[in-house]
């Protein structure tokens, strides 16, 4: 068992939902979660070590559900279109631990959930929790 | 308890304003609970395994075009 995974599995064991489960993929431990947001949306969420982001660390990738493509720019919905949720700080599509990704990305997943509410009632809004959105790009 | 989303967004659009990403003032203070929930900092019960959220503006490096 390396380090890192016996770290993370410490964190998770700690900080993250008791139902999260692990997986290797393409030799990277991944970390899978449930988030549910205060509007009702469920969310799955992957949180892995990336050594070959620049720099390395703890990306954050939406599994489901499935959002705009529109939204899919880090000024808009704050994700890539690979599905990397933008994270903020000086890096952006990764954090120096795991538990600043999994806390980041549940305020995100508010937020986007704030976005999609409001976007099937027909009264699209910006993303509520950033202060540099691109506002000509909500719909 | 429910999170109040209004009060939650002016928390975190006024530390970014500040640039203040991991304020030590607990009504500053934005965490989640073991299970994601996101609360404001002064609503954690004594003992509640909580992580602060750091609220940095989510794109920080990326400059919009004009």
């Amino acid at each position: 068992m390396n380090r890192r995974f016996k770290s993370d599995s410490d964190h998770v064991a700690q900080y993250l939902p008791a139902a999260t489960k692990h997986q290797s993929i393409d030799g990277k431990d991944v970390w899978i979660f449930n988030k549910n947001t205060e509007l009702g949306i469920l969310f799955k969420i992957a949180i892995y070590f990336d050594p070959d982001e620049e720099p390395a660390g703890y990306c954050a990738q939406l599994l489901s559900p499935e959002i705009e493509d529109a939204w899919k720019n880090p000024h808009v919905g704050h994700i890539f279109n690979d599905g990397v949720i933008c994270l903020g700080g000086g890096s952006m599509r990764t954090r120096k631990t795991l538990r600043e990704s999994f806390s980041k990305s549940c305020l995100w997943a508010e937020g986007i959930a704030i976005m999609m509410q409001s976007n099937l009632a027909g009264s699209p809004t910006e993303f509520p929790f950033s202060n540099n959105n691109d506002p000509d790009e909500i719909e | 308890m429910p999170v109040d989303l209004n009060a939650l967004r002016n928390a975190v659009l006024n530390n970014q304003n500040r640039n203040d990403a991991l304020p030590s003032n607990p009504s500053k203070q934005v965490v989640v609970d073991r299970e994601g929930n996101v609360k404001i900092g002064t609503n954690v019960q004594p003992g509640e395994v909580t992580t602060q959220v750091p609220q940095e503006t989510f794109a920080h490096n990326l400059q919009l075009q004009p």
